[in-house]
């Protein structure tokens, strides 16, 4: 009886810690993931404008222009469209019935895309002429 | 705009020469570089503020507007029309295999993955090339020396596999 009680335990334990660090991998690479993305948002317009670097030197040339206020930047940047976003939902689909709020809601997601591609270029223009 | 910012400009207003205002900005506890930073400009440049980018954007879309809406609409339809190409392309050859009497459900299934598989590739590429010409048509807006849409188509054509891998990266 004993013995099955410690086993059951010892499952137990195994069975959380695992749980545990499962957690902690998905934190981490969230968190990197993240961070990378701060670091890493403007490369496709690296590649786009400075077309005569390497693809893969592209990389680091994006993380020097991002690195500092550039990722702050960006950070406030997403918090501001995401906000934005919920909002015009919210108030689309309390005024509008829901076949026309989406309508409208895909029509505002496509004008926010076209605002956030000017200000990503923009943000890329204000990175190069700070950093070079 | 930050203190430094501030100060600075107070002073000038005040008719106070830009030497006089470093020196007192280091007085104050900015080093040096801080300092002369400030004063070229240099530390508002650096801290672009989002509302200030927000309104830079809307008016570089602003300036090229009829230009960026066309890009837009080109680079929609030809990722959907991309999209659809490959539908049909599936549909006839489903049709194909259905008529000729040889299809199994294991081989719907393999050639829905295939499908599948293309699409994303397909809609990655058509993405890209999106971005391309926009960011392209955007940059038009902000610098004022607009191209025609065949340059942009052009260009974005030229280099939107580089922009299509730098996302595979991202």
């Amino acid at each position: 009886m004993l013995v099955l009680l410690a086993t059951s335990s010892a499952l137990d334990g195994g069975a959380s810690s695992s749980f545990f660090i499962i957690i902690l991998i998905i934190t981490l690479v969230t968190i990197w993931v993240l961070y990378a993305a701060t670091r890493l948002a403007i490369l496709p317009l690296v590649a786009l404008f400075e077309s005569d670097l390497p693809i893969l030197r592209t990389v680091k040339r994006t993380s020097t222009l991002m690195k500092g206020y550039g990722q702050i930047f960006f950070v406030q940047l997403i918090v501001l469209f995401l906000l934005v976003n919920i909002a015009v939902s919210i108030l689309l689909t309390s005024i509008f019935s829901e076949g026309f709020a989406n309508l409208l809601s895909a029509l505002v997601s496509l004008a926010m895309g076209l605002i956030m591609s000017g200000i990503m270029v923009l943000l890329y223009r204000n990175r190069r002429d700070v950093i070079g | 705009m930050s203190q430094i910012d501030k100060y600075v400009s107070e002073q000038r207003a005040a008719g106070v020469d830009d030497r006089a205002i470093e020196a007192a900005l280091i007085e104050r506890g900015w080093d040096a570089s801080q300092a002369r930073r400030a004063l070229s400009g240099q530390a508002s440049k650096d801290r672009y503020e989002v509302h200030q980018a927000v309104k830079d954007a809307l008016a570089a879309i602003k300036a090229n507007l009829n230009m960026i809406l066309l890009v837009a609409a080109v680079g929609i339809g030809l990722s959907f029309g991309a999209v659809i190409a490959i539908f049909m392309v599936a549909g006839a050859s489903f049709g194909f295999s259905i008529s000729q009497g040889g299809l199994e459900w294991e081989d719907v299934a393999s050639s829905a993955i295939v499908m599948m598989a293309l699409i994303a590739i397909v809609a990655s590429l058509a993405g890209a090339f999106y971005t391309s010409i926009v960011a392209l048509a955007v940059e038009d807006g902000i610098t004022g020396n607009r191209r025609s849409l065949g340059e942009l188509l052009t260009t974005g054509w030229q280099r939107f596999v580089r922009v299509w891998l730098a996302n595979i990266l991202l």
